[in-house]
């Protein structure tokens, strides 16, 4: 495939996905929206009874909430890690998925924190974070970097977007409705591709590019610090800062993964997104999910043979209850994706695919046993606490809540593919740079 | 006749095995009854019954009504106490209660547990002699010094020495007590026990000094406390919380490090943010450039 095509065959290519809506488009629209609303219900029933219509009780005061908001906040960040390192490594093959990469991290950005709300026995207090902050508590930390974080990525996603804002406004045979034109020619900024403004562009890119990488780095450190800094066991541990950001690209590559699956599938982008992709893409996941057993294992181990009680009491619980779940985060998840692309008879598009749903799903019950067994197991016994507050099972409405939230990344996403091409018009359209300029820069 | 018995029984057998275990009557179970006996420094008498049940572990029973007796040829109840969460009951008898003495100087307590529906009755008793221990505490040319002295009441009524026995001294602590001496009695009944300089007190420097008799066969347990201003004064009030939460400020490096990461992250967006109104003002500029020309 030739690295750059020509801008109209890819507006063609993409003007009926801008143009039209496709009965397809709105049954899968539908499906989400009514996995949203059910997730609504969940939540006005959780605000109006309170959360003892959830799992969560006196030992397990964290629940999927907390695991989904890891999940997506560690979405967000591989996506800006993957994006910001494409983007600055100038790989010719980024061009067709970089924009998965960079919407990856703002809607995951987005959707993440709000699984904090939900676990907050106290909304009506979230404002004391802001008047009341206090510098040395972990979590005034992590306020500070997600909203720095947010900022940042929505930046990088705009300047990003600008080009192409400017090619959409510029073409004429786009049969969309004014106020769409309208929004594209704001949004464009009065870009026409002048040098200085090509210059100003490329110089905040490559600025935004690494500062999301730094700010990926320090806002999910910063999350990890908020398990590492207590003393609880399983938590409690020095790893966990560069542990939680291997785990966050491990998740995040596998998830675009799964996306150029999908919109290849749908927008039959066969000639742009090729088995190339697929392959570098599953090498980065085999190199991360290496890096990832390794500093699970890591940790697991020393704790293990550290005997400290609560860890031997911990580490007991995870291979008796929570068997099942130990071996398909820690064994399955982490050797299937090494396997498949490691093969290179087994290193298909449709197995690459299978290898990140698998790594996917495997970190997110990773996280489910980072959080839900250490809090099973309490340093102290609570008074005349019972067995139904230590052990913790999910209720509907958490999953209802779940749900909602993976159908809200789905809707943000066919939304934004509906805006916008899904594949960067101007990055595809762009001349590669000579190996001297590269070098100059 | 030898068949229809065998019948019966065999009826019997099978109609018993349908009845659950639970309706078949239960042999009672034998607890375990402990009393202490602890003469006090001021002269009363603590009694302290423990009851419990062995199965598998200890298991102490709670909520078990206890008597306490006294006398010799008749007993006397010396009060009654319920047992607590620990499967412990203690009475204190006051100081001029007479407990009545046998020939040879001996009285009697006695813990009675009289059983229930599931536990057997229990009965404990102890025979110990009425001992006096004093203790007192000089500092002569800055030398602590503790002197105890054990008398006891010959049969004439006189007060006579009790001579080469085992005495201990401790010093209070948290949790238990630290055995700072283990001497035998001169035949004066007396000993002289130096005391540490370096043992910690409360805030003032006070320690709780213990001389006892400790599990004797003929005394019991008999104590003596005093506390006297021979400690180091303790500071316990908490260092500087410069690590807590609610502290005032968080430290310094802290703040340091977090505004240099903040202004140089948003030094930078603030940059990219003036290059994109630059592009702005820019194409406003051409387009009116273009417009002239």
């Amino acid at each position: 495939m030739e690295e750059t095509v020509s801008r109209s065959k890819l507006l063609e290519e993409f003007r009926p996905e801008l143009e039209k809506t496709s009965f397809r488009w709105i049954l899968l629209f539908g499906l989400c929206l009514v996995i949203f609303l059910i997730g609504i219900y969940g939540l006005i029933r959780q605000i109006t009874h309170g959360h003892i219509v959830t799992g969560m009780r006196d030992n397990v005061v964290w629940g999927v909430y907390i695991v989904n908001f890891i999940f997506f906040m560690g979405l967000s960040y591989a996506g800006a890690l993957v994006s910001g390192a494409l983007h600055l490594f100038r790989s010719s093959w980024r061009k067709p998925i970089i924009r998965m990469a960079e919407l990856i991290t703002v809607i995951s950005l987005v959707i993440g924190p709000f699984f904090i709300f939900f676990c907050i026995g106290r909304l009506d207090r979230l404002h004391f974070l802001f008047t009341h902050p206090r510098i040395q508590s972990p979590i005034t930390w992590d306020v500070i970097a997600i909203m720095t974080d947010l900022v940042g990525c929505f930046i990088y996603l705009y300047l990003s977007f600008i080009e192409d804002f400017a090619i959409l406004r510029d073409y004429s045979d786009l049969k969309v409705p004014k106020w769409r034109k309208k929004l594209y020619r704001i949004l464009a900024l009065g870009y026409r591709g002048t040098p200085e403004q090509e210059k100003a562009i490329k110089v905040s890119k490559d600025i935004m590019a690494a500062m999301v990488i730094a700010i990926a780095i320090i806002v999910y450190s910063v999350l990890a610090w908020i398990f590492g800094v207590t003393l609880q066991p399983g938590w409690h541990s020095t790893i966990f800062g560069p542990y939680f950001v291997i785990a966050a690209v491990f998740s995040g590559t596998g998830l675009l993964i799964i996306l150029m699956w999908i919109f290849r599938k749908i927008y039959h982008l066969e000639n742009y997104i090729t088995k190339k992709h697929f392959v570098n893409v599953g090498m980065l996941l085999l190199i991360v999910s290496a890096f990832y057993g390794y500093f699970t294992f890591s940790d697991y181990l020393t704790k293990w043979y550290g005997s400290v009680k609560m860890d031997s009491i911990l580490i007991d619980k995870l291979f008796t209850d929570f068997f099942g779940l130990f071996i398909y985060a820690n064994y399955v998840g982490i050797l299937i994706p090494i396997i498949i692309v490691g093969i290179k008879k087994l290193r298909t598009i449709t197995n690459i695919t299978i290898a990140a749903v698998i790594s996917v799903t495997a970190l997110w019950v990773n996280r489910y046993i980072i959080v839900i067994p250490t809090l099973e197991t309490p340093f102290l016994p609570i008074q005349d606490t019972r067995p139904e507050w230590t052990y913790y099972s999910p209720t509907w409405i958490e999953w209802a809540l779940t749900f909602a939230g993976i159908a809200v990344f789905c809707m943000l996403f066919m939304l934004a593919s509906k805006f916008v091409p899904i594949i960067s018009v101007s990055e595809m359209t762009e001349e590669p740079e000579s190996e001297e300029e590269r070098i100059l820069e | 006749m030898k068949h229809p018995i065998k019948i019966f029984s065999l009826i019997v057998i099978a109609v018993s095995s349908f009845f659950p275990s639970s309706l078949v009557a239960q042999e009672k179970e034998m607890p375990d009854l402990a009393l202490t006996y602890l003469k006090k420094t001021d002269g009363s008498v603590y009694l302290e019954a423990y009851l419990s049940l062995f199965v598998d572990e200890e298991n102490p029973l709670p909520d078990q009504y206890i008597q306490f007796f006294t006398g010799i040829d008749s007993l006397i109840e010396v009060g009654t106490m319920y047992t607590n969460a620990k499967g412990k009951a203690g009475i204190n008898i006051p100081k001029g209660y007479k407990l009545p003495l046998n020939e040879e100087g001996y009285f009697k307590c006695i813990a009675v547990f009289n059983g229930n529906d599931s536990l057997e009755m229990a009965e404990m008793e102890l025979e110990y002699k009425d001992l006096n221990l004093e203790m007192s505490l000089d500092e002569v040319d800055s030398v602590r010094t503790i002197h105890i002295k054990a008398t006891e009441l010959s049969e004439n009524g006189e007060v006579i020495p009790v001579p080469e026995e085992d005495v201990y001294v401790f010093v209070s602590r948290m949790f238990s007590n630290l055995n700072i001496a283990e001497e035998w009695l001169d035949e004066e009944g007396e000993i002289i026990v130096g005391f540490p300089d370096d043992l910690p007190g409360d805030s003032l420097g006070v320690v709780t000094i213990i001389s006892m008799f400790q599990d004797h066969s003929v005394y019991g347990n008999v104590e003596n406390r005093q506390s006297i201003e021979w400690g180091i004064p303790s500071d316990n009030t908490l260092p500087g919380m410069y690590r807590a939460l609610w502290a005032q400020y968080a430290p310094s490096w802290m703040v340091i490090t977090l505004s240099i990461l903040l202004a140089g992250v948003w030094s930078h967006y603030f940059f990219v943010i003036f290059k994109l109104v630059q592009i702005k003002r820019r194409s406003k500029h051409t387009e009116r450039h273009d417009r002239q020309g």
